[in-house]
């Protein structure tokens, strides 16, 4: 019985010389990303949010000033023992409503992007790899979405598609594709004259196998290295509609609509408004470190000297 | 080239349709009563329906769509429901406080950005490398609506050194509008004093929109210029000995910027989307606190013109780009 | 048949008999009306002699920058009525009445130096002073009064909306130079104080018809020019950016206070902080809107005021009559009993003054001694839940409340927390003006709780027609936000009808008694409280006198150097 498995640590030997050349890349890259200090400072600032973002809501001091839980004798306090970041204009803790918001906006952004590269890397693999008239409706419409002036559109829609946290995911994913539909386009673009691709069609492989065996792989790269550092801003994203009134319900916290309201208590509450915009700030800032150190691992030219 | 230029000419109008199209029925689905919000609280019946006739809203969507845009191709941008001021005249004087705030911000970002840039190419992987990336990327990373607030905080009331909102000093006579861009209009007027002025007003919101550009410009000039290191001519000149001081003066540099030139237009057109939380808290009347406040009162055809407006402005500035890009890298065909 | 009193005065010496007004600010407007009453008397030719030529009395003019908290779109004097817009065109035009002496308002004389009513209350007889110009140097006339009417009347724009009802542009005329008479459509006993409170701009009906373009009556031209005859003149005006009002030094009416002002700037500032930190920086003078969080630090400077008022901007939770759970009365006065008041005050820093029944102070027929019509008692609360279908709790509400104002989010999380005592859900769902106003067009669409502010001139049948008569909801075009309770009740609405029409004013107290019993049991809002109005100013800043608007009367003011 044993005999009809073979055995795997020769097969992992023999993967390993298959691969040989890719995972001497792979072990340069690591080891120009674990010399690079920010890169790796950027790790543990993400693998921080992200534990503090599952665990969060378990360890925080008044879990009940995120779920409604409002004390108006206790309100506008100063950083203190108790409330290490004080508490905003209904007594709540700003510490543990910034600690939930973390949670929140790690759900926002992975649900965003998801969506974003589902729907991107479909339309850009189609445009590219099929061209022609298809290729000029998809890279038109994406033109139009990028005409959209800034936050305009996502603002309209989270509007149009009425208050909370669905809507506004909703809204930032539709308006999120555009980037990398054009990634992916111009990546197949490059990518179809190649040897190996012209190879496999020669020998008779289908379209779509073409595409996804060969081609997208190929591309995937540059999309994970886009999506580090999207993540960043999609949480900027749904700070911003929160800023200007738009997503999240309350009582669940959000970065962004807690300092919007904050700054109503500008300057002598300051600490309403500066402790989400500085956790804010550390996280995308990791997920932009990380995105970058990952860019010069991935990508290929940065590995040649 | 005319082949390419013609097709995409030939594109701009259909992309603005499809811009109009998806407008409309994004500013029609939005919940709410624009006529009822117009028409005030005490509105009467009979004001409410002649308001409604007024608009053509009482006829089919198609229709409404198809009479707004025929009224643009005749130049009829329309007119706000809620103040009646027409459209056209008032997108091109808060177009002016937008331009001039982008413009300022865009100098501002390639003068720190570029020489971040070339440090970091030149000392790769040393420190000035790592501190340009921490600078490029810390300058990407912050909410630019916080970090805003934070410097009103700062240097506004706790310094007291610089103004935290609006354009100009209420206390100083308001510059006649020429341009409507104020840095010009009080030179142009001769009135230092006010341009002093309108500088210390601009410079806030000025910074906290160069920061997109500083990372911008950073990254992306210091990724050309580290391609440039690895071509050939660099190869050729070094081994013919030549000086480095004189390789990155005359070679380097002059490549790198004419990339950095063309990348201008697509700068500045991100750049004027981005300005609307910058123009929210440093109330700077420009086109995204136009458009944004539109927006949150379903005034309809003034959303419609000012998205058009920046539509317009995008895809020319796209179009400038492509083409300057195309002029200066001869590897990309005109296809 | 009883008369309305036709003199100023007479109303006055009523105002301050009936405990409307205080003493002082019935010895003051006393002392301004005999100056302007004694011009009524004088012979019409008789050249003006401005009451406040005092105001050259050695305080030089100064330039005041205001922070106002709005824009100012358009100042077409027939459109819209926005309090900022008000502020500026009350400066830059004259009216028939002044009621900025105090507050309650009292009504006083501006282009009408008299009037007088028909026994019917029918027809209105309007004497116009021969003294004023407009800025352009030419004389106003009665013609020009009537123009400004009809004008509004034919825009039907938001000026118009209570006017329509009782006037058809023909029924305003000019009978000569200096007499305007209006026919009403159906009688009214306070059409007086009703025109003072719409405080119609009186414009130069050659101007809007030499600048007419395709039969606009000069609209076009009105919205960014003024051309009026108040005590400023339209200055530096450049839309978004700058809004400036000069002086008129030889004013008809003269100037009221020790001094004047040269010049105001209006200064846009949206953000409350901004306009906080700009008064206390010394870049504006004088700011409106005020953050209660304020206060304490502004007064305590030394250097500024923060002066609280309170108004008829009045703060209500109406509640869906006709859907979901909120259509049980027993489950609206459960409501209505949970909300801790104590609470809120204290949210808002004991700034608001607390509601007892569904009329504000200041609306003629308000009790004082009226019982504290809904206090917070989670006692009584549950007994009126216990007898509603909801006692098990299990359902969600939802409050609706405009996004972004932290005071209403504070009363939605009072509530809340409240609610979660009974098992109910409180949804908090903050909401864009627009889609407030849209929502609350019909029942099947409005909110189950909405809180809602509403603000009228202080006349109690339109407070209570606008809020509790089913016509105001119940027709074609759909309800307005005010009667976003979508209340229905046939001896309300008929006493209501009554109310509207009689020109007897023991009745009418009677019937605004008896209405606000019925309204009152059957709890179909929750009266919260008078929003307070802070103006902030720098001490130089004198004359301010609070009037019931959130801006302020720039004629009074003057400023110390």
């Amino acid at each position: 019985m044993a005999s009809s498995v073979s055995n795997p640590s020769s097969r992992l030997a023999r993967w390993r010389e298959d691969h040989a050349s890719q995972l001497s890349d792979l072990r340069r890259g690591l080891f120009r990303f674990a010399r690079n200090r920010l890169s790796l400072l950027g790790l543990w600032i993400v693998v921080a949010m992200l534990a503090v973002a599952v665990t969060g809501s378990t360890w925080v001091p008044f879990p009940g000033d995120t779920l409604g839980d409002v004390h108006m004798d206790n309100r506008l306090q100063p950083p203190n023992a108790t409330h290490w970041f004080g508490t905003d204009d209904a007594g709540r803790d700003v510490f543990t409503r910034v600690i939930v918001a973390t949670r929140t906006s790690f759900q926002v952004g992975l649900i965003i992007l998801g969506v974003a590269i589902s729907i991107g890397v479909t339309l850009g693999a189609v445009a590219g790899y099929v061209g022609g008239t298809p290729n000029q409706i998809i890279m038109r419409l994406t033109d139009v979405m990028l005409t959209f002036p800034g936050i305009f559109l996502p603002m309209a829609l989270a509007a149009a598609l009425g208050r909370g946290m669905v809507p506004a995911m909703l809204a930032l994913s539709v308006t999120w594709w555009p980037g990398y539909c054009r990634l992916v386009e111009a990546q197949m673009l490059k990518v179809r004259e190649e040897d190996f691709v012209a190879g496999a069609r020669a020998i008779g492989a289908s379209r779509w196998r073409v595409i996804f065996r060969h081609i997208l792989p190929n591309t995937l790269t540059a999309i994970v290295v886009k999506a580090s550092m999207d993540f960043g801003f999609a949480v900027l994203a749904l700070a911003s509609l929160g800023f200007i009134g738009i997503g999240i319900q309350p009582p669940e916290p959000d970065w962004g609509s807690m300092i919007a309201l904050g700054r109503r208590f500008m300057p002598g509450a300051w600490w309403i408004s500066t402790f989400p915009g500085l956790f804010m700030f550390v996280m995308v800032l990791g997920f932009n470190l990380l995105g970058d150190g990952l860019r010069d691992l991935l990508d290929p030219n940065a590995t040649v000297k | 080239m005319l082949r390419y230029l013609l097709n995409r000419l030939l594109w701009i109008p259909v992309v603005l349709i499809l811009l109009s199209l998806v407008t409309f029925v994004i500013s029609r689905l939005v919940p709410g009563d624009p006529v009822k919000l117009a028409a005030g609280p005490q509105a009467r019946p009979e004001q409410i329906e002649k308001m409604i006739e007024e608009f053509g809203l009482d006829r089919p969507l198609p229709e409404q769509y198809l009479r707004y845009m025929g009224g643009l191709l005749q130049g009829d941008w329309g007119y706000s429901i809620g103040n009646r001021r027409a459209v056209l005249p008032d997108l091109l004087t808060y177009f002016a406080a937008t331009l001039e705030l982008t413009v300022v911000a865009t100098v501002f970002g390639l003068l720190v950005g570029i020489p971040l840039a070339v440090v970091a190419a030149r000392w790769r992987d040393r420190w000035p490398d790592h501190l340009s990336r921490f600078v490029s990327i810390g300058a990407v990373s912050v909410p630019v609506f916080w970090i805003a607030i934070v410097l009103q905080l700062v240097f506004g009331q706790l310094l007291q050194w610089l103004p935290v909102s609006g354009r100009f000093d209420p206390r100083q006579s308001y510059p006649q509008s020429i341009t409507g861009i104020l840095l010009l209009d009080t030179l142009l007027a001769g009135n230092l004093s006010g341009f002093w002025t309108a500088s210390r007003y601009l410079l806030l919101p000025a910074l906290c929109q160069s920061l997109l550009v500083i990372a911008l410009i950073t990254r992306q000039l210091r990724g050309d210029l580290l391609d440039m290191l690895r071509k050939d001519f660099v190869m050729v000149a070094r081994a013919n000995g030549i000086q480095e001081r004189i390789l990155w003066s005359r070679y380097l540099m002059k490549n790198a910027m004419i990339a950095t030139v063309s990348m201008l237009g697509f700068l500045i057109g991100f750049a004027l989307g981005g300005s609307v939380l910058i123009e929210f808290v440093f109330d700077w009347p420009g086109i995204g606190q136009y458009a944004t406040k539109a927006a949150l009162l379903l005034d309809f055809q003034v959303i419609m013109g000012s998205t058009l407006f920046i539509g317009v402005v995008v895809v020319v500035v796209n179009l400038f780009t492509d083409l300057a890009y195309r002029l200066v890298d001869p590897r990309i065909r005109f296809s | 048949m009883k008369r309305r009193l036709q003199n100023p005065t007479q109303a006055l010496v009523a105002d301050f008999q009936s405990g409307r007004i205080s003493r002082r600010q019935f010895l003051q407007t006393l002392a301004m009306l005999s100056g302007g009453v004694a011009l009524a008397a004088c012979a019409p030719a008789a050249p003006a002699a401005p009451p406040a030529a005092s105001s050259a009395g050695g305080i030089t003019p100064q330039v005041m920058i205001y922070g106002g908290s709005q824009d100012i779109a358009s100042i077409d004097p027939s459109d819209r009525t926005d309090y900022s817009i008000n502020a500026v065109m009350r400066q830059m035009y004259d009216r028939l009445f002044r009621f900025e002496g105090g507050w309650p308002q009292p009504i006083e004389p501006g282009l009408a130096q008299d009037w007088s009513a028909s026994e019917d209350a029918r027809e209105w007889t309007f004497q116009i002073t021969d003294q004023a110009k407009f800025h352009d140097g030419t004389p106003l006339t009665a013609e020009d009064v009537a123009y400004s009417y009809q004008r509004t009347l034919r825009a039907q724009k938001q000026r118009a909306s209570l006017l329509m009802g009782y006037l058809d542009p023909e029924n305003v005329v000019a009978t000569d130079n200096t007499t305007v008479k209006m026919t009403l459509k159906t009688p009214y006993g306070n059409f007086d104080r009703l025109l003072a409170f719409l405080e119609q701009p009186i414009v130069s009906k050659k101007v809007a018809m030499d600048n007419d373009q395709g039969g606009d009556e000069g609209a076009a031209y009105l919205i960014d020019h003024e051309a009026g005859s108040g005590p400023f003149a339209q200055g530096n005006w450049q839309i978004g950016q700058v809004y400036e009002l000069e002086a008129v030094p030889d004013y008809w009416q003269g100037w009221p206070g020790a001094g004047r002002l040269a010049k105001v700037v209006w200064r846009k500032t949206e953000d409350v902080a901004t306009r906080k930190t700009g008064l206390l920086s010394g870049d504006f003078d004088m700011a409106d809107t005020i953050s209660v969080n304020d206060i304490e630090e502004i007064n305590g400077t030394g250097s500024h005021t923060a002066e609280v008022n309170f108004g008829l901007l009045a703060g209500y939770l109406k509640m869906n009559t006709q859907e979901g759970p909120t259509a049980d009365p027993n489950f609206r006065k459960f409501l209505a009993h949970s909300f801790n008041r104590q609470a809120f005050s204290d949210s808002q820093m004991g700034y608001v003054k607390l509601m007892t029944g569904p009329l504000p102070e200041g609306v003629p027929g308000y009790d004082p001694n009226l019982e504290p019509q809904y206090p917070y008692d989670p006692e009584l609360a549950k007994a009126f839940l216990d007898q509603s279908a909801y006692k098990e709790g299990g359902i969600d509400i939802d409050f609706v409340y405009v996004s972004g104002l932290d005071f209403e989010e504070a009363a939605g999380l009072i509530l809340l927390d409240e609610l979660k005592k009974y098992n109910i859900t409180l949804n908090l769902v903050p909401k864009n003006w627009p889609d407030i106003v849209g929502a609350c067009s019909a029942p099947a669409t409005g909110p189950h709780i909405g809180f809602i502010f509403d603000q009228f001139p202080p006349l109690a049948d339109t407070w209570l027609v606008e809020k509790y008569w089913s016509g105001s909801w119940d027709r074609p075009t759909g309800g307005s936000f005010q009667a976003c309770s979508f209340y229905r009740n046939a001896d309300v609405d008929l006493l209501l009808d009554e109310l509207r029409v009689t020109t007897d004013a023991a009745r009418a107290a009677e019937l605004v008694a008896t209405l606000q019993a019925a309204i009152a049991g059957e709890a179909p809002d929750v009266p919260i409280y008078v929003s307070p109005n802070v103006v902030g100013y720098n001490k130089r800043v004198k004359g301010y006198n609070y009037f019931g608007d959130i801006s302020v009367d720039f004629w009074r003011l003057w400023m110390e150097g």
